[in-house]
């Protein structure tokens, strides 16, 4: 059983994640901001981060350092309405960009491939 | 003389009264004791003073001359010694009185002769110095040639009946007559001088009166002299020989004279003996004199042809200073034309203007009848006429276009000034345009090693006797300066309207880059909406899905689920398209793999393809170089132009992807099978908002088509007969390929070594 967080600080979207990665299988806890984020990763085990870029505070770049620091394997899938950052090198630490969209067809699928590929790597 | 007493011994005291040694009637008709009764004329008074006042000299003259009281005195020598001896005295006084009277007489004679002389050669001086004072009073040429005439024949000066003054023309290398005065006739001639005597005119009322009036009397031989052109050669005429060999010809007799008297100058002045004197200046004969006596039939004397030569002298410094100051002041008149010019030509800066004047002043200031003024463009060999001047018949100044023409391509040719002084006798000009103009001249107007055009002038009005009809050296001078002035003027003219368009255009760019910034501005406002947007967009498209995908398949709930989902797809695509719109920065290059974002773009549109059952032919080329180029921006591009295929793809379709290296550039083709593409439409298809046919805001080509040009690359399109449309993105292969590894290929981007299975770099 994979554990995913979500982090965005727009409410409907977390939920709409919660509830259809929940029907894929898998467990999804949110948190609405990075320090939020940060302290649930430190308390349970991820197998694996979607993270949303334009939050208040400390923003998703900001976060994914942060996370960086102590857990390097962790992978991250940034998803942003934004695709912008795409091209910015402080994305590159993500395993992924997703572009969000209503259609998850394409976030989902990346974070079966990272998984899978993750469960190779070991 | 001696105390006079008797002969005789008695004493007796002189008497005071005069008397004559000889009773009878002499000779001496003169002496004033002729006739006197007592016989002893020589006694005079006591104390010598003359008794007739005025009669000494006749007295002794006639006593030492008288042959009675010479043989008195004769007879009284020996008789006494003192006797004997005073009458020695008396002898040899009276001898010697006669010795000095006559030297005296001779003295008193010579003296005359001299004074007579003097006399007369001050009276000649006096004459030079008035006839100078009154030539050199003036500046004029005209009227120092009627001051000279009027000297030569004025009683009160050389008193000549009749003279003419030729001058030289060194230009033709010709002896042109200029001016004459005389009587024509013998009654004439007498009627003048009665006048004259009549009304005792002094020498200066005389030359005013000869240079107030014009022409009048002296109209036949000023007639006559003007007719008169003798080549400077020898054997032409005296008048020449006068001049060549600098000498005066004095003939008297013109019968038996060995030179030639020509033709035409008997018939208009040589009748009788005459003379020619050169006019001289600085060893140099600049023209001739000729005058006679042919009425008064008076001979010439030496005297008079040395004063006529004096005078002639004078006169050539007169004419000489004269000609200096004329051509002085039309210098001047022309260097302060010039200073008009360029203080015109400084304070127009309307080019228009600027040629106006030139064209008028050239025309007006060497006195050419017309002018144009002509405009050149180096680059392209185009003369224009840019300005016109121009007095008589407009028809003939538009003729003279074409000459004109033709005269500045040569002057521009040449770079330097074409002066034709005479059009009937030059080669080059063809018969119409010979009849065009009688003289012309040409300047090319160079301005810092261009030639910006050139000006043309022709005939030449003539200002002055003095002046010519046809153009000067003088005169292409003038108009070469001009010429300096004027280019510098058409230069800065040109200058200052390309600098009005510089700046009106700039303005322009100005106004268009604000008006950009505007839109760019507006572009990043809407990106952010469009981002804001997006999110709730997510929200409300996924949870449709989610119901959607509980209700059972034929609940009618899922129609109006679908709906929404579709509008929420279609919205998330106008922002799409927005976003890459408003956000077309500069690219960011890196040396990518075409086929990388190929690969990748045909993933990503992997379920439209499918959707449309589209068959996907892809024939990607090995061994393309890696191309400079921002990724995810050529992603989109190829996107774009996958998802435009697939609009217009029939279901079930063909569609081609190719990449291949073409020339210096690789190429991607997508081609798709379908509907040809019309004309009209191919043309319109990068436009923005143009294809919003179906769905989408027809920004995606358009936006494609910015991103390439970008990249320097272009997109084409065709319609194939095979393949209903095909596009090729073709991108340049950079001449400096980067083959560095640059920093960031060492970055930790785990998703990229996922990407291609080639290697990095």
């Amino acid at each position: 059983m994979r554990a995913l967080l979500v982090v965005d600080d727009d409410g409907s979207c977390r939920k709409l994640y919660e509830s259809e990665f929940s029907d894929e299988g898998y467990v999804v806890a949110g948190a609405s901001s990075g320090p939020e984020a940060l302290k649930m990763l430190e308390e349970s085990k991820f197998d694996l981060v979607i993270l949303d870029v334009k939050m208040p505070g400390m923003n998703g770049l900001e976060t994914l350092c942060e996370i960086m620091k102590t857990k390097r394997n962790l992978p991250v899938v940034i998803n942003s309405a934004y695709d912008t950052f795409k091209s910015n090198f402080t994305t590159w630490n993500a395993e992924a960009y997703v572009v969000k969209s209503s259609n998850l067809e394409e976030l989902k699928r990346t974070v079966k491939s990272i998984l899978e590929q993750k469960t190779c790597s070991r | 003389m001696t105390e006079g007493k008797a002969a005789g011994s008695d004493g007796v005291e002189v008497s005071s009264v005069l008397k004559c040694w000889e009773h009878r009637d002499c000779s001496k008709v003169d002496c004033p004791a002729r006739g006197a009764t007592d016989g002893r004329c020589w006694i005079v008074s006591r104390d010598f003073s003359p008794v007739v006042s005025g009669a000494e000299d006749k007295f002794i003259e006639n006593c030492a001359l008288c042959s009675v009281f010479l043989s008195h005195l004769e007879r009284s020598i020996g008789r006494r010694v003192s006797d004997g001896a005073v009458a020695d005295t008396v002898r040899f006084i009276a001898q010697e009185m006669r010795v000095y009277q006559e030297a005296l007489q001779k003295a008193c004679e010579g003296l005359r002769v001299e004074h007579l002389s003097l006399e007369t050669r001050i009276r000649e001086f006096s004459i030079l110095f008035k006839i100078c004072n009154v030539m050199h009073g003036t500046m004029e040429i005209e009227k120092i040639l009627k001051i000279i005439l009027a000297s030569v024949t004025s009683g009160n000066a050389l008193g000549f009946n009749r003279a003419m003054i030729f001058l030289v023309d060194e230009e033709k290398g010709v002896l042109s007559g200029r001016m004459g005065t005389g009587p024509s006739s013998m009654e004439e001639a007498a009627r003048i001088w009665s006048e004259l005597e009549a009304s005792n005119v002094s020498f200066e009322t005389v030359v005013r009166m000869a240079t107030e009036e014009r022409g009048g009397r002296d109209e036949a031989l000023a007639r006559a002299a003007k007719s008169l052109v003798f080549p400077l050669k020898p054997g032409i005429d005296v008048t020449v020989d006068s001049v060549l060999e600098k000498r005066a010809l004095h003939i008297k007799d013109i019968d038996s004279y060995t030179g030639i008297i020509s033709e035409k100058l008997r018939d208009s002045f040589v009748r009788y003996e005459f003379v020619v004197v050169p006019i001289m200046t600085k060893g140099r004969a600049m023209g001739a004199l000729i005058a006679d006596n042919v009425f008064s039939r008076r001979p010439i004397t030496e005297d008079e042809v040395d004063l006529l030569l004096s005078l002639a002298y004078q006169a050539g410094l007169a004419i000489e200073n004269a000609a200096v100051y004329e051509s002085m002041k039309l210098r001047l008149s022309e260097v302060a034309t010039l200073q008009e010019v360029g203080k015109g030509i400084l304070s127009t800066t309307s080019l228009v203007e600027v040629l106006e004047l030139i064209a008028r002043i050239s025309a007006q200031v060497i006195g050419a009848r017309g002018s144009v003024l002509w405009l050149y463009e180096e680059g392209e060999d185009r003369l224009t006429p840019g300005a016109r001047f121009g007095t008589g018949e407009s028809i003939v100044q538009k003729s003279f276009t074409e000459l004109g023409e033709k005269l500045a391509r040569w002057a521009i040719a040449e770079r330097a000034p074409v002066l034709v002084p005479d059009c009937s006798s030059d080669p080059r000009f063809s018969e119409t345009e010979k009849g065009l103009a009688t003289s012309v001249m040409g300047v090319p107007l160079a301005a810092l090693g261009n030639i910006v055009g050139a000006i043309t002038v022709y005939d030449k009005v003539a200002r002055s006797d003095f002046d010519s009809s046809l153009f000067e050296r003088d005169d292409e001078k003038f108009l070469a300066i001009l010429a300096d002035q004027a280019a510098i003027a058409v230069q800065n003219a040109r200058l200052f309207e390309a600098v009005k368009q510089t700046e009106k255009r700039l303005r322009e760019t100005q106004a268009l880059l604000l008006r950009t910034e505007k839109l760019a501005a507006l572009g990043e406002m809407s990106a952010k909406v469009a981002h804001e947007i997006r999110n709730p967009l997510t929200s409300i498209g996924g949870f449709a899905r989610r119901v959607n995908k509980s209700l059972r398949t034929n609940d009618p709930n899922r129609d109006y689920l679908d709906i929404i989902i579709k509008e929420t797809e279609r919205l998330e695509r106008i922002l799409n398209e927005q976003l890459q719109f408003a956000q077309l920065s500069r690219p960011r290059l890196q040396l990518e793999e075409i086929n990388a974002v190929v690969e990748e773009s045909l993933q990503l549109v992997s379920e439209e393809a499918l959707a449309r059952k589209a068959k996907v032919l892809k024939k990607l080329s090995m061994d393309l170089p890696k191309l400079l180029l921002d990724y995810d921006k050529i992603k989109q591009v190829v996107i774009n132009i996958l998802q435009n295929a697939l609009k217009f793809l029939p279901v079930g379709g063909k569609m081609r992807v190719e990449t291949k290296k073409v020339g210096d550039s690789v190429n991607v083709i997508i081609a798709n099978e379908g509907e040809r593409i019309p004309g009209e439409l191919m043309d319109r298809l990068f436009v923005p908002f143009f294809t919003s046919g179906k769905d989408g805001t027809g920004l995606g080509l358009a936006v494609a088509y910015q991103i390439v040009r970008e990249h320097g690359g272009e997109i084409k399109v065709k319609s194939d007969k095979e393949w209903g449309t095909v596009f090729c993105v073709c991108l340049p292969v950079s001449a400096n390929q980067d083959r560095r590894r640059s920093p960031i290929d060492r970055r930790v981007r785990r998703a990229d070594r996922r990407r291609s299975s080639e290697d990095d770099f």
